[in-house]
């Protein structure tokens, strides 16, 4: 097996590993297919231009341009409005809801609390993905999630 | 909340949420688990539900990740840079360097963001043993990728960037990434057959404002505005013979690809080996619909194979074959394909796997010219 095959390997390897957490994050802090699939492409290539070693440092970087990525399109997050028809399943009324929720944070809070919730990863890793200490990477989620379970607590109060 | 002595059943539904991650004060909680006691649909509403925590984590798993991204990432690495000539003339480069080193030596700072890189400390041992790398962001886009310059930079703005002992520092320039993309930007798979085609379709994208996105071998792609394709279409740039989008699954979330072939004459056209033409509408087609895309060096190489894989031929060009095949045949094609030298693959195999044994599967073949 050449050395470009065997690296295009490990690539595709990595990208079937991370692929749908990647995206679902980016689509998460942009809410908009395009500009999530934009991120997302762009992220992987840069990681995987640093390091096709599948460990911390990968997922630092991976995770980090994703965020970084999606911080500097400006995005502005506008997720469906929460239906209130009644053949739409109580599961995707509750991810509506929660997508609506997720839209109205601040995009830091809002990167907080996907990449511990959503991706669960240690407060470790999420620090050094945010650029900041672990303390601080726990009370921005610890915040994050407050300011969410308020707006879904709103929603459902409009609602 | 209302009165939490009498919890109603939209009580429950607005704390819901608190109840389960155990945020409900001691009288709220005793009043939610009357009212649960009480009202079976309830029950079953806070059983259907997790912690939030855990409705997060959901949310993420429901999404997909659009299939194509695997090999969008894949051209793109495997994609030589662009010409950055192009669009950045050897002066404009020289001048770059000059500003970025001008501002590193009076400022501490540095232009615009660092990108996001591994830390130290959780390198892997390879990049490790590099010596330290700063990105510094252009105010501009340049092209894909802009020359690497190293120079030795005011170690007061490299700190705290504690480069390997006995080793400079090098300060990489890249190009900023397009901030805003259109909101509902097209893909379009451009085949030119050769460098005069090429020329000609940058020419004209080029004199639209459009930046092509990546290429690979024959293959262009570019994102575009919709309005950019009315353009387009009304002969503005282009030879009108540009067919209409198909549908698809993608192109119902707002995203459409079109495959442009240039033939020899550099006419838009798919043309057969018989002369007559295939219509845009099935080239696009063919790469509208989940495919893998196989460039082969030789065309005689690969019928053989594809044959005996059961593959039915649906059309060809003279630089790009279609073949419908089922999907238990792809994994051994591909593992006789991957022995071959030059051949890129473009696959997502892991979605093949997962697809019932003979699902039909569209195989696109192009044969590049050497």
């Amino acid at each position: 097996m050449s050395e470009d095959t065997e690296k295009k390997g490990t690539a595709r390897e990595l990208l079937n590993t991370y692929r749908q957490g990647a995206y679902a994050l980016a689509l998460h802090l942009v809410f908009d297919d395009d500009i999530a699939y934009e991120c997302t492409a762009r992220a992987f290539v840069d990681a995987l231009s640093l390091s096709r070693d599948d460990g911390e440092a990968f997922c630092i970087a991976l995770f980090g341009n994703v965020v970084e990525a999606c911080r500097e399109s400006r995005a502005i997050p506008r997720p469906e409005e929460p239906s209130n028809d009644m053949a739409v399943t109580e599961k995707r009324y509750q991810f509506s809801l929660l997508r609506k929720a997720l839209g109205g944070l601040d995009f830091e809070a809002r990167a907080a609390v996907l990449l511990r919730d959503q991706l669960r990863l240690p407060y470790r890793l999420i620090a050094r993905v945010l650029g900041t200490g672990e303390p601080d990477a726990r009370a921005r989620t610890f915040q994050a999630r407050g300011q969410l379970r308020e707006k879904i607590t709103e929603a459902l109060r409009h609602g | 909340m209302g009165d939490p002595r009498a919890f109603g059943c939209g009580d429950i539904r607005a704390s819901v949420r608190s109840f389960l991650d155990d945020l409900l004060s001691e009288e709220e909680y005793r009043a939610f688990c009357r009212h649960l006691e009480t009202c079976g649909a309830c029950r079953d509403y806070v059983s259907s539900i997790g912690s939030l925590a855990n409705q997060v984590y959901e949310l993420g798993q429901s999404v997909e990740a659009p299939p194509d991204l695997v090999s969008t990432v894949l051209f793109r690495l495997t994609a030589p840079p662009r010409q950055v000539s192009r669009r950045m003339t050897a002066a404009v480069i020289v001048a770059a360097v000059a500003l970025a080193v001008l501002l590193l030596s009076v400022s501490a700072g540095f232009i615009g963001k660092k990108r996001v890189v591994p830390k130290r400390g959780a390198q892997p041992a390879v990049s490790a043993a590099r010596p330290e790398t700063v990105e510094v962001m252009m105010g501009e886009s340049f092209g894909e990728v802009a020359p690497s310059v190293p120079v030795v930079p005011d170690p007061a703005a490299a700190a705290p960037a504690a480069a390997m002992p006995g080793q400079a520092p090098t300060l990489t320039l890249t190009e900023k990434p397009v901030p805003v993309m259109p909101p509902k930007p097209l893909h379009w798979h451009i085949a030119v057959k050769d460098k005069a085609a090429e020329d000609k379709l940058i020419k004209t994208f080029e004199g639209l404002g459009i930046q092509p996105d990546y290429r690979f071998g024959p293959l262009l792609v570019i994102r575009i505005a919709a309005e950019d394709v009315d353009r387009i279409r009304a002969g503005v740039a282009i030879d009108s013979g540009v067919g209409d989008f198909t549908p698809s699954p993608r192109a119902e979330r707002g995203i459409r690809r079109l495959s442009i072939f240039f033939d020899r004459k550099n006419e838009i056209a798919a043309p057969r080996s018989d002369g007559s033409f295939i219509s845009m509408e099935r080239v696009a087609d063919a790469c509208l619909h989940w495919h893998i895309l196989l460039v082969l060096p030789k065309k005689e190489e690969v019928f053989g194979f594809v044959r005996s894989a059961g593959g039915i031929r649906e059309y060809e060009s003279e630089e790009m074959d279609v073949f419908s095949l089922p999907s238990n045949a792809v994994a051994p094609l591909l593992a006789r394909v991957r022995a071959m030298e030059g051949v890129f693959v473009d696959a997502d195999e892991k979605a093949i796997e997962q697809l019932p044994a003979g699902e039909k599967v569209k195989l696109s073949l192009y044969f590049p010219e050497k």
